[in-house]
């Protein structure tokens, strides 16, 4: 029982200090959007969000996103398949989220509108492929810890893991969510 | 669990309805733009209650039992906290920077 409750400890001390990071990655992200907000006049004769951006695919990719946050944070109980099975589903829609955010951004570059192209577009990149490269450590994250699972099972190790990972995979949907409202839907308006 | 479904199915409303709100352009721009704030400021924090550590939503009771006493207070404070810093940083930017251009 004192082994248990020392565990226990370790746990919550662990899952408060991953709790703390995401809101210090808050502090950042809100960092970049004000850097957004302040840069958004600065086109350089280019054009603006709204010509540039595909609302549609934005549309597309939030929901993709919003349905995987959903599905990482499903599991009642701590069983193995089950735990298995939620984290390949999510591992798949997210995926799919960041080869369509990745696509769009190609895209831009290809298109002359990269990231040098204007203080705009600085910031935009800026905020975007910082959310991608969340998004890609959150992917990696999610493929060893289903290795580790399978190998060793639900143990207090792979638990925390898991649970660390139902924290941060919902908190990068929260992130999008402003980038969706802030630079997608407002940018059109 | 409850409370998760909800929290989702509200995400899924709010996202939806903005999109349609701004492509169908149902209002002004300025009712827009302050429809999208609302939204947007809606669904981050229905998500941060319902999917993330505000609410416990994302925790069933039999994880709470084994891994977590209670809902700790403090994860709420230092929560607070973080939206006080964030909303200095992005008003205060925005202050300054608009103050500079005005008196440039």
């Amino acid at each position: 029982m004192a082994h248990h409750n020392e565990q226990h400890e370790v746990e919550e001390k662990t899952l408060f200090g991953f709790w703390l990071f995401i809101l210090s990655d808050v502090i950042m992200f809100s960092v970049m959007f004000a850097a957004y907000a302040v840069l958004l006049p600065g086109k350089a004769g280019g054009i603006g969000a709204g010509e540039l951006l595909s609302l549609p695919r934005a549309l597309g990719e939030t929901l993709l996103l919003l349905v995987s946050s959903f599905t990482c944070g499903l599991c009642q109980c701590l069983r193995q398949s089950r735990v298995l099975t939620l984290i390949a589903i999510t591992f798949v829609l997210g995926a799919l989220f960041f080869s369509a955010v990745l696509g769009d951004v190609m895209h831009l570059v290809q298109s002359g509108n990269g990231w040098d192209r204007s203080a705009f577009l600085s910031a935009y990149f800026l905020l975007v492929s910082t959310l991608l490269a969340h998004v890609a450590f959150g992917l990696l994250w999610m493929l060893v810890l289903m290795a580790q699972i399978w190998k060793k099972g639900m143990v207090a190790s792979t638990q925390r893991r898991f649970l660390c990972l139902k924290m941060f995979w919902p908190f990068l949907n929260i992130v999008w969510v402003g980038i969706y409202s802030w630079i997608y839907l407002a940018g059109a308006i | 669990m409850k409370s998760y479904f909800l929290g989702f199915l509200l995400s899924l409303i709010l996202t939806i309805g903005a999109y349609f709100a701004v492509v169908e352009h149902a209002f002004s721009p300025a009712v827009l733009l302050v429809l999208v704030a609302i939204f947007s400021v809606a669904q981050i924090f229905l998500q941060f209650v319902c999917f993330l550590r505000l609410g416990l939503g994302a925790i069933s009771e039999g994880e709470k039992q084994q891994l977590l006493n209670e809902p700790s207070r403090w994860n709420v404070i230092f929560f607070l906290f973080t939206v006080l810093i964030a909303l200095v940083i992005v008003i205060g930017s925005l202050w300054i920077m608009a103050n500079l251009n005005y008196r440039m």
